[in-house]
C-alpha cells in the first residue's frame, strides 16, 4: 500500500490506456508520457502496461507502508527519500514508513514537466473495461474515476520479487531528441480538412512557433499562435478521432487532443500529431513553445518502430544485467 | 579486481549493445580481445600474464563493465561528486551507460574524492580506471 | 464527381477515417453500421466507430501499406446490404432554456425563430442514434429540423453539466457527464446513459431511438 501524504492536484492513476471500448463513446486515457511510464515498467521487470501514477503539479508526498521497490520516472523532480536524494529513472527500495517527497521538476536537461511514480508489481486498482487507468470523463478507472487526494490509499499488486535495485535507465527523452529551433518539435500527418485552409494557414502552421496555453490539460493542449483560418466556415459531422489530432474551432486557435481527448468530435482537422510523438507533448510544460514538421505516412510508422526498437533494447539489457548481474 | 573471464559472456552482450568495435580487457588472469563488427562479438584470449596491481594507499575505483563514463546522471548538470568530496560506501560517484541501461560506479566503502581519472562522456574499456577513493581508516597498507 | 464517392483521410497512424457521400441520411447511416460490422472483422483493426454517417477504423497495428485495407473497405461499402434500425425507444422529460439552457439566447440569435418555436422545433421529431460518441454513453442522434440548427461554439465551454440538452451545427445531443463542449445548451434532463456496473454499460446503441417531452420552457 502506498499512502499519499500531499497529492498536489490532478493527479491520476494512470497505465498505457483503455483500447477497444470507443464504441461505447469511452476514449482512451493512459499516461501522457507512456515512453516514461512503459520505461519505469521495464527497469522494475513489470509488464509494461503496469499502472503508476502520474503526477503533473507539486510537491507531491507519499508513504510506503511496506517495504517497497519503486523507481521515479518522467521529468527530474529532485525525488527525496525521508532526507536523502535519491536518483531519478533509478530502481531503489524503500523501507516500510519512508516517505517520497517529488518537487517542481527541473527543466535544465530535460524541458518536461510529468513525473511517474512506478512500483515493482503495479498500481492495483480494479482493471475497468480493460484498464486501469483513470476515465476522469466517465468518473470510472484508477482510484474511483478521480484524480488523487490527500490520505488516498492506493493497494500494490503483490511484486513478482523480480525486481532489482541500485541500478537505472537512461530517459528516453534524452535518447530520442526531436526540435526545431530550439524549441521541442512533434511530427504531424495533414488530416481531412487540411487542404481546406489558407496558403497562409498552411505557411504558419509549419514555421511558426505555438505556445501551450494555461489552458491545456488531459484532455486538450488550446495552443496560441497565429490564426488558422478555414478558405471558407465548415460546419463537419461528428466522426471518431484520436488522441493527437489537432482541431481548429472558429476562432483560428488549434486544439491538440490528448490521451483524456473524447473519442469523437466535429471542428475541422488541420493534422494530427503521430502516436510516436505524443510524448515529447505530455512532456511539453505549459507555457513552452513547440513546434509541428509536416511528416510522411512511412516516417510516421519509422518513428513508432524506433520508439518500440529503443523499449525492446531497453528490456533486453536489463533482464541480462539482472539475470547475470554479478557485475560489481 | 574480478576475473574478466568470468563476465565474457555478459560483456560479450554489453558490448555487442554498443558501437565500441575493439575491447581489450586486461585482469589478473590475463588480457582478452573482444572484437565487435557491427553483427556478431569475437572472443580472443591473447595472452596468460600476472599484471600486478599497482598498490597505493590510495584506491583505484575501476571500471566493472565497459560503457559509457559520466561523471553525472544524465538528467543533472553538475557532476556527482568533485575532488576532496567524502562519500558513503555505496554512494554512487559515476555512472557507465550501456545502450538504455545505467549502472553505478559506487564508492566500495567510506572515503574521500581524491583524484578522477576518465573524462564525461568518454568510451571506457572494463577495468580502466575511473576515480581515486582515499578510503576512511586504511590510509596506508 | 468526386463527393458521390466516400472519402478516406488518416487520423494520424493509429486511425483512418471513412466518410459517406452525400447529405446526412438515416440511409446512409444503416449503411456505416453494415460496413462498420464487416470493417470491424478486417484483420488489423481493433474497432470500427461509427460517427454520424462517418466511420473511424482504429488500427492494432497500422499497415505498412494502406492501399488494401482502403481499397477493401471502399469495396465493401459499394457491395453491402445496409442494416435495419431496430431498437427500442426512450422518452426523455426536458427543461428547456432558464439556467439549464444557457445557450437558448444564442439559437434564437442565430435562428430568428422565437424560444416557443426552437422548443417545439426541437421535441418534435423522433431521433435515432445514429452513433456513440463524445463521452462514455453519448448518444448522437439523426433528425434534427435544420432550421434550428447553429454553429458550434467559438470558444467551447469548458464545463456542462450531465443531462445537458444541446445542438452543435445541425446535429442535437445530450449529454451522458459533466464535461466541455463546443455546443450550444438549450435545456436539461436527467438520465443514467453510462453506468459501467452494468452489461453494456452504455444504455442505448445505434438503431435506438431518443423523443423529448417538454416538462417546462424557461425564459
Amino acid at each position: 500500500m502506498i499512502e499519499v501524504l500531499s497529492a498536489g492536484a490532478l493527479a491520476t492513476v494512470q497505465d498505457l490506456g483503455r483500447t477497444g471500448a470507443l464504441n461505447l463513446g469511452v476514449g482512451t486515457s493512459g499516461a501522457m508520457d507512456p515512453l516514461a511510464l512503459a520505461a519505469g515498467n521495464i527497469l522494475l521487470r513489470n509488464e509494461e502496461n503496469a499502472a503508476a501514477l502520474e503526477i503533473p503539479l507539486f510537491p507531491f508526498r507519499v508513504r510506503f507502508t511496506h517495504s517497497t521497490v519503486f523507481a521515479v520516472t518522467g521529468a527530474d523532480c529532485a525525488p527525496r527519500l525521508d532526507e536523502a536524494p535519491v536518483l531519478p529513472w533509478w530502481a531503489h527500495r524503500a523501507d516500510a514508513g519512508q516517505v517520497l517527497s517529488l518537487a517542481v521538476p527541473s527543466t535544465a536537461t530535460w524541458r518536461a514537466s510529468r513525473v511517474y511514480l512506478c512500483i515493482a508489481g503495479g498500481i492495483d486498482v480494479p482493471s475497468v473495461l480493460g484498464s486501469r487507468s483513470t476515465q476522469l470523463r466517465g468518473a470510472f478507472g484508477g482510484l474511483e474515476g478521480r484524480p488523487l487526494r490527500d490520505g488516498d490509499r492506493l493497494p500494490i499488486a503483490e511484486p513478482p520479487g523480480r525486481a532489482k535495485t541500485g541500478f537505472g535507465i537512461t530517459p528516453p527523452g534524452l535518447a530520442l531528441p526531436l526540435e526545431v529551433d530550439g524549441l521541442t518539435a512533434v511530427r504531424v500527418l495533414p488530416a481531412a480538412e487540411y487542404d481546406s485552409f489558407t496558403p497562409s494557414s498552411h505557411e504558419a502552421l509549419w514555421s511558426e512557433p505555438w505556445k501551450i496555453t494555461s489552458q491545456s490539460d488531459r484532455y486538450g493542449y488550446r495552443l496560441a499562435g497565429p490564426e488558422l483560418r478555414p478558405q471558407r466556415p465548415m460546419e463537419l459531422r461528428s466522426h471518431g478521432i484520436v488522441p493527437g489530432v489537432i482541431q481548429v474551432p472558429h476562432g483560428g486557435q488549434p486544439i491538440i487532443q490528448m490521451r483524456d481527448a473524447q473519442p469523437s468530435g466535429g471542428y475541422p482537422k488541420i493534422g494530427t500529431v503521430i502516436d510516436a510523438d505524443l510524448w515529447r507533448l505530455g512532456q511539453a510544460p505549459i507555457g513552452s513553445r513547440i513546434r509541428f514538421v509536416l511528416c510522411s505516412w512511412d516516417e510516421a510508422l519509422d518513428a513508432s518502430a524506433a520508439t518500440r526498437r529503443w523499449l525492446s533494447n531497453a528490456r533486453r539489457l536489463v533482464e541480462l544485467y539482472c539475470n547475470q548481474g554479478a557485475v560489481r | 579486481m574480478t576475473n574478466p573471464l568470468d563476465h565474457v559472456d555478459q560483456l560479450c552482450a554489453f558490448l555487442a549493445a554498443t558501437d565500441i568495435g575493439l575491447l581489450e580487457l586486461k585482469g589478473p588472469a590475463g588480457v582478452l580481445r573482444l572484437r565487435h563488427d557491427g553483427a556478431r562479438v569475437e572472443v580472443e584470449m591473447i595472452e596468460a600474464a600476472t599484471a600486478a596491481l599497482s598498490s597505493s594507499p590510495t584506491q583505484i575505483i575501476r571500471a566493472p563493465v565497459p560503457g559509457l563514463y559520466l561523471d553525472r546522471h544524465p538528467l543533472r548538470s553538475q557532476p556527482s561528486v568533485a575532488v576532496g568530496d567524502e562519500v558513503a560506501a555505496g554512494t554512487p560517484l559515476a555512472f557507465l551507460q550501456i545502450g538504455p541501461l545505467l549502472l553505478p560506479v559506487p564508492a566500495p566503502e567510506d572515503g574521500m574524492v581524491v583524484e578522477t581519472f576518465a573524462e564525461h562522456g568518454a568510451t571506457v574499456g572494463y577495468g580502466a580506471p575511473l576515480i581515486g577513493l582515499q578510503p576512511h581508516g586504511s590510509d596506508a597498507e | 464527381m468526386t463527393t458521390d464517392l466516400p472519402q478516406l483521410s488518416l487520423l494520424g497512424t493509429t486511425a483512418l477515417l471513412f466518410e459517406a457521400p452525400g447529405e446526412t441520411s438515416l440511409t446512409t447511416q444503416c449503411r456505416i453500421w453494415a460496413l462498420a460490422l464487416e470493417a470491424g472483422r478486417l484483420p488489423g483493426v481493433r474497432e470500427a466507430v461509427p460517427g454520424m454517417n462517418n466511420l473511424m477504423i482504429a488500427f492494432a497495428e497500422p499497415p505498412r501499406h494502406r492501399g488494401q485495407i482502403e481499397h477493401r473497405l471502399i469495396e465493401l461499402w459499394h457491395a453491402l446490404e445496409p442494416l435495419p434500425v431496430a431498437g427500442r425507444c426512450l422518452d426523455l422529460p426536458v427543461v428547456y432554456g432558464g439556467d439549464g439552457g444557457p445557450h437558448m439566447a444564442d439559437v434564437v440569435a442565430h435562428t430568428g425563430l422565437s424560444v416557443d418555436d426552437i422548443v417545439a422545433i426541437h421535441s418534435a421529431p423522433t431521433y435515432t442514434v445514429y452513433a456513440l460518441g463524445s463521452h462514455p454513453g453519448y448518444c448522437y442522434l439523426g433528425g434534427m429540423d435544420q432550421r434550428i440548427a447553429t454553429p458550434r461554439r467559438k470558444v467551447p465551454v469548458l464545463r456542462i453539466p450531465r443531462g445537458a440538452v444541446s445542438i452543435g451545427g445541425s446535429q442535437t445531443g445530450v449529454s451522458a457527464s459533466d464535461g466541455p463542449s463546443g455546443w450550444n445548451t438549450i435545456g436539461s434532463t436527467e438520465v443514467a446513459f453510462f453506468d459501467v456496473e452494468r452489461t453494456p454499460p452504455a444504455l442505448l446503441q445505434p438503431g435506438d431511438c431518443i423523443r423529448f417531452k417538454t416538462i417546462r420552457v424557461l425564459r
